[in-house]
This record gives C-alpha cells, sequence and structure tokens, in this order.
C-alpha cells in the first residue's frame, strides 16, 4: 500500500505541521552567518541585531541551536488574541480571521520558543478558548449543512482537517438521501399511475360483486 | 497477496525510494544557475511564473483531497529533483550549521515528492482498471506510473485467474462486466465527493446548481462542496483544494 488508511482520510497533524512550518516567520540571529541559497529559497544574509524572515522550521533549527530568536508574529499577542477571543464570542458573527495554519504555527512556537513568547501561559489559555469557541460554531454549522455547498470562510487548515470526516461523511450522505428522494418520487409517482389502475379494477370486480 | 506486496514495494521503491530518482528523471541537463528564488512575502499568489515548490506543494494538497486522479506535475517534479540533487553534492563542503540546515532543507522536498508520489500510487492502485482505459487518465499519468498501473491491473488478473476464474465457466470469466442494475465491476472514483476547496483568485458569480442562485466567490472563501462542481475551477488554478 502506498499510504496508509489514515492519510488517505485528509492529513495527519505531523503533516499540517509539515504544511504550517513553510510560513516564514522573522527572527532575530545570534550569530552572523552568510546568505544561504536553500530549495526552499533564499535566506538571509544573518546580520544580528537585524532581523531576518526564513521558514518556521529554519527558525526552529536555529531557535534548537540558540543562534537565534524568534520573534513572536503580531497575531501571537496577547492583546490581539483576547479582542480575537471577544469577536469571536459574539452571537451570529462568523470565523474571525487567522493564518491558515495558526493552531500549528502556534503550537510550533509554544513548544519551541516559549521563552521568546511574552505571556505564554495566557496565550496559550487564550488559544484554547478561541479554538474551543470555533469548535462550538463549527458544530452549530452542521445544521446548515445541504448537499450542494456550505461556505466557511476563515476555518484553518487544522481545524478543517479535523472535521473533515464528519462533514465530507454527512455531505455525502445527504447526497445519497437527496438522490434517493429524486428517484423515490419517481416511482411513487408510477406506482400512483399503477395505484388507480388498480383501483379502477377493484371498481369493476366491486361493481361486478354488488349485482 | 505475497505477489502484491513485492510488487508494490518494488514500485514505491522506483517512484519515492530514497530520493534518488529513476532514469526517466534525467531527461535535461542539470542547470546549476537555474534555482526558485525566494518566495515573495506578499501573500499574493503569481499565476504566470510560479516556482516548482509552491506548485508541488499545492499539487500534494489537492492530489491528497481529489477523488480522481489529477494532473501530474512531472516538471516540478524533475526540476526539484535536479535541485535536491544540486544540494546535496553542496553539502559535503559547507560547515558543520549550514550543512545541518542545507541537509535539512533537501529532506524536506524529498519529502514532499516521496509522499506527493505515493499519493498518486494509492489512488492508481484504487482504480487502476479503470485509470488505463481512460484516455483522460493515461494521459495524467507519468510514464512510470502508466507502466505501474498495467503492471498491476495485469498482476491483479493473473491472481484471479490463477485462483478461480480458470475454473469458471467461461462466461463467467470476464472482470469487467456491467451488471443489469448499472453495477460495474471496473471501479470509478466518485466525482460527487465532498471536498474543502479555498478560492484563490476571484471566481465572481459561480453557479452551484443551476436550480440555486449564484453565489459570489472570492479570494479566500472557503467552500464545502461536491467536486464535480468545483471541477473545472480546479483544472484553471482558480481554488485550491484544503
Amino acid at each position: 500500500m502506498a499510504i496508509t488508511t489514515r492519510q488517505q482520510d485528509g492529513f495527519t497533524m505531523p503533516e499540517l505541521e509539515y504544511l504550517a512550518q513553510c510560513e516564514r516567520v522573522a527572527i532575530v540571529p545570534l550569530h552572523r552567518m552568510e546568505r544561504l541559497e536553500l530549495v526552499t529559497g533564499t535566506v538571509g544574509p544573518f546580520r544580528p541585531p537585524q532581523k531576518a524572515v526564513v521558514p518556521l522550521w529554519l527558525a526552529v533549527m536555529l531557535k534548537r541551536a540558540s543562534r537565534c530568536r524568534i520573534v513572536a508574529p503580531d497575531w501571537l499577542r496577547y492583546e490581539h488574541l483576547r479582542t480575537l477571543c471577544c469577536e469571536e464570542d459574539q452571537p451570529d458573527s462568523l470565523f474571525t480571521r487567522l493564518p491558515h495554519h495558526y493552531l500549528e504555527i502556534a503550537h510550533v512556537l509554544l513548544t519551541n520558543a516559549e521563552d521568546d513568547i511574552v505571556d505564554a501561559q495566557g496565550i496559550r489559555r487564550l488559544l484554547q478558548d478561541l479554538r474551543e469557541t470555533r469548535q462550538s460554531k463549527t458544530r452549530e454549522g452542521l445544521k446548515m449543512l445541504n448537499s450542494l455547498q456550505l461556505q466557511m470562510d476563515n476555518l484553518s487548515a487544522a481545524e478543517i482537517n479535523e472535521i473533515r470526516p464528519l462533514f465530507a461523511r454527512s455531505f455525502d450522505m445527504l447526497r445519497r438521501l437527496d438522490a434517493l428522494a429524486a428517484t423515490g418520487e419517481q416511482t411513487q409517482r408510477q406506482a400512483h399511475a399503477s395505484d388507480s389502475h388498480y383501483s379502477e379494477l377493484d371498481d369493476t370486480f366491486g361493481s361486478s360483486f354488488a349485482y | 497477496m505475497e505477489t502484491g506486496d513485492l510488487y508494490s514495494e518494488a514500485g514505491s521503491a522506483r517512484f519515492a525510494g530514497d530520493g534518488s530518482h529513476g532514469g526517466a528523471m534525467d531527461v535535461e541537463e542539470p542547470e546549476s544557475s537555474a534555482r526558485p528564488g525566494g518566495r515573495e512575502e506578499s501573500d499574493e499568489e503569481d499565476e504566470s511564473a510560479e516556482d516548482d515548490l509552491p506548485l508541488l506543494m499545492r499539487a500534494w494538497v489537492n492530489e491528497r483531497n481529489a477523488p480522481e486522479l489529477l494532473h501530474y506535475e512531472g516538471t516540478a517534479v524533475e526540476n526539484l529533483m535536479e535541485l535536491v540533487d544540486f544540494q546535496t553534492r553542496q553539502i559535503a563542503a559547507q560547515p558543520a550549521v549550514v550543512a545541518n540546515i542545507l541537509k535539512m532543507d533537501v529532506d524536506r522536498v524529498k519529502y514532499l515528492v516521496r509522499s506527493y508520489l505515493r499519493a498518486r500510487l494509492a489512488k492508481i492502485e484504487l482504480h487502476a482498471v479503470h485509470y488505463t482505459r481512460d484516455p483522460l487518465y493515461r494521459e495524467r499519468m507519468s510514464q512510470n506510473e502508466l507502466d505501474y498501473a498495467k503492471g498491476f491491473v495485469a498482476l491483479g488478473e493473473k491472481h484471479m485467474r490463477r485462483s478461480f476464474l480458470d475454473q469458471l465457466p467461461p462466461h463467467l470469466r470476464s472482470l469487467d462486466e456491467t451488471a443489469g442494475n448499472g453495477m460495474e465491476m471496473v471501479t470509478k472514483p466518485d466525482v460527487d465527493t465532498a471536498v474543502f476547496c479555498r478560492v484563490r483568485s476571484t471566481v465572481g458569480e459561480f453557479q452551484f446548481d443551476p436550480s440555486e442562485d449564484p453565489i459570489v466567490m472570492r479570494r479566500n472563501n472557503i467552500f464545502i462542496t461536491r467536486y464535480s462542481i468545483i471541477r473545472s475551477l480546479l483544472e484553471d488554478g482558480k481554488v485550491e483544494l484544503i
């Protein structure tokens, strides 16, 4: 088998993290280093204390080797997340705007560069709140599912991956039921037509009995 | 199925083994100067000259989510593998810190290519007979993939024939009949499966269903819908699956 059954049903968490690690973050290098020509693009040159923008995986690598500090992205600040939490909590609100891989990026940064993030504990708590609010909203959204389309803007990669099995299967089931209903109506109509035919026969029999 | 396992192992080694690529990919001379430039920092997606890496990244995600086999991004795979070869040769000459970074970089690209090819192989195995017969899909496969698909079909048939078909009356031996109720022995991908898609460039009003009002599709909108509805938009690169 070329890929596992688990992988045939959306992505695995490590795969999503792989995708998220291609996103770019700002770092403050602690050592000088020349420009690097990578397959994933050119990075550097690194001249402390000037900021540089690198892919997340490289930032984490350099961080582990204590060669840089990671600058937490703007959306990962306490105040910003708190505003988002409030907005998210409004009744009938849409999903708030966040990076497509916000959960994965936050997870990578919080595990690998906790000391570079101001109030990491508070941010963890807010992210958890945000996630739960969004999850309950998504569940509400399931009610609106039909067999044609449903718009759900700003849902992130991890969130989509999480609801994929449930939503996709419900969607397919609705589609099948709709198709059945359509053919059902047809056969019912046919059945109805033949019913009236029978009742005519019944009438003749009935009348013959009566006489 | 012992033989089947052996074959698929050989197949995946041929396609995605240890990153060293097979003969079919060595068509062009490696151009040491040609390398994908750094990605733009703005999130504007440029249609005309897209780098191989983001392109393959998207092709991978699309491939993993689409119910049917998609167009093979052969050029991107070849270019990237050439670059990987080129970079691998550079590694030895670098100091340890840089060498580690380059190695990680190369490994990440190899992983992407491998996973992409594996995702395709998995799909090919699922509907091998259909894909080898339909000219649309034959065209979407690389030569290697087509050979693999044919081999896979032949092997399956041989196995069926040996284990029981040869003992059945001749009129019951075929493997591609369509029953009276429309059930086919040759399985096809279900193109009406639900997919999640994101709009890459504003489409404007789009009719999801002839009986419904059109819906405006703007950049970054996300929809869950039937694959068949957005199939043409996906081929044009206007939406991507997520």
